[in-house]
């Protein structure tokens, strides 16, 4: 993470572009926008030190409604565009964000190994436990019986949900957090927190679908603070990660791992690489 | 998820004035950003309703002295301001009516803070500034009260969308 001499140099707003969101009106993607651009304000970042990769989905849309370098890559592969970013430009601060489906279906993969990897990003991610934007088909966190939607199979699919901050724990992730987009400001806090941390910090935002998941408006009434302190202890974080009822709102895990490619060179010459070949 | 206000966190009436005058501002954000929402959804009779919102909350806004320093981004009461509107609180097949009434409750929530800071403030020159917004806000709700009068109410299936998002074979 780097941050500009100046203080507060850039309000909230200069992190906005001018592309106005395609969202539906009462989308919690909104807030999560409001939420990342507050966050680079109070980190004191500029623009042009900042970027935001993401994949494909109605979150994922997001590098679009920011005003910083952003990348709108490939379903399920924000994650490995975003390492690679930030391990050719460790100077600048790199913001991975998208869906439920785009990084634990397709993308599954890519969240277990960057999680083990540790490169010192942050990866956001609008849990909606929905397809929002192919129109409604259950997504790994999706509840084993909903069937709400026009397409999702009667009786739901029976799969046991994914649980992110488990699984992120499991996989050796420096930093776990939820988040819910109806607390705006608390949700900037914890993400400039998450970004602040070194290595693979991992943001679950719960975030309402109003249109195909209308029932998850009732969530303002369900999620709430963590009334525990975060813990640098894996097997306590186990064991409160697997109990939680995912509702628990606030830093969940701090590790202390030193982040992937902290000790290697920003850059390196060509001709030292030849070096290595010379016999 | 918002905690216990702290009146005590305001000890000036300059620094009352300024939060006064950010959440006015950032009101007349948030109504712009979600007529922006109605605008991209199609309904433009809702989307203007927030534009002349916007307008309304700038001119509250223009109605404080210019702030001196930063802008106040959060309030030490807690931890959002009452008088901006969830951008989850909102429809999109909603009326201009109930965009009014939702500014509405926006306005008495803002009225009833005041309210209080003007009550319990442990400082006596933020009771006095405090009082003096109690004045204003009652003007706003009444105003707003009066615009959504004035506005034909909705149908009682506003919501009903025949061909909406989640249509199913056989619906
Ligand atoms: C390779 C590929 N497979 C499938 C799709 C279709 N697709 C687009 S977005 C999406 C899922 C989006 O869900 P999520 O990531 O949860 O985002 P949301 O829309 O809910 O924010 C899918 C399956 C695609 N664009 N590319
Ligand atoms: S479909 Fe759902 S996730 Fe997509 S913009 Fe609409 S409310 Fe948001
Ligand atoms: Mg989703």
């Amino acid at each position: 993470m780097t941050s500009s001499s100046i203080p507060n140099t850039y309000a909230a707003k200069d992190f906005k572009s001018d592309v106005k969101p395609v969202w539906c009106p009462g989308c919690g993607d909104y807030a999560v926008l409001s939420s990342i651009t507050k966050a680079f304000a109070d980190l004191n970042l500029a623009p042009h030190e900042t970027s935001v990769v993401s994949g494909i989905g109605c979150s994922s849309r997001i590098p679009a409604y920011t005003n910083t370098y952003g990348i709108h890559s490939i379903h399920g592969r924000a994650l490995a565009v975003g390492q690679g970013l930030k391990l050719a430009r460790p100077d600048l601060t790199v913001l991975v964000a998208g869906g439920d489906g785009d990084g634990f279906s397709i993308g599954g993969n890519h969240f277990l190994h960057a999680c083990r990897r540790n490169v010192d990003i942050t990866y956001i991610v609008m849990d909606n436990r929905v397809y929002g934007m192919t129109k409604g088909q259950p997504s790994p966190t999706t509840e084993s019986d909903w069937d709400a939607s026009a397409m999702a199979p009667p009786g739901g699919t029976g799969m046991t949900p994914f649980h992110p901050l488990a699984i992120a724990l499991a996989a050796g992730a420096n930093f776990i957090a939820r988040g819910f987009s109806g607390d705006p400001n608390g949700t900037a806090e914890i993400i400039a927190e998450a970004i602040r941390h070194p290595g693979f910090s991992f943001v679950c935002i719960m975030s309402p679908c109003i249109t195909f998941r209308e029932e998850q408006r009732e969530w303002k009434n369900t999620m709430r603070q963590v009334a525990i302190e975060p813990t640098t202890d894996s097997a306590q974080a186990a064991r409160r990660l697997m109990t939680d009822d995912g509702y628990n709102c606030g830093v969940l895990y701090r590790g202390d791992r030193g982040s992937y490619g902290k000790e290697k060179k920003a850059s390196f010459k060509v001709s030292d690489l030849d070096g290595e070949f010379t016999l | 998820m918002s905690s216990a206000p702290d009146f005590g966190a305001v000890k000036t009436s300059a620094e009352l004035l300024s939060i006064a005058r950010a959440m006015e501002e950032r009101s007349a954000e948030r109504y712009r950003e979600l007529a922006d929402s109605f605008e991209v959804a199609c309904n433009p009779d809702t989307a203007e309703a927030f534009h002349d919102l916007a307008a309304g909350e700038d001119r509250h806004a223009a109605d404080f002295p210019a702030t001196v320093g930063p802008r106040p981004e959060t309030v030490p009461w807690g931890e959002e301001d009452p008088e901006i509107a969830d951008p989850d609180a909102v429809h999109y097949l909603m009326h201009p009516w109930h965009a009014a009434d939702l500014a509405l409750r926006h306005e008495q929530e803002t009225l009833a803070l005041f309210t209080t800071l003007a009550e319990k403030s442990p400082f006596a020159e933020v009771r006095a500034e405090a009082a003096k917004l109690v004045e204003r806000e009652t003007r706003h709700v009444a105003e707003m009260l009066a615009k959504r009068d004035a506005l034909p109410t909705p149908p009682r299936d506003w919501y009903v969308d025949e061909d909406g998002p989640n249509w199913e074979a056989g619906d």
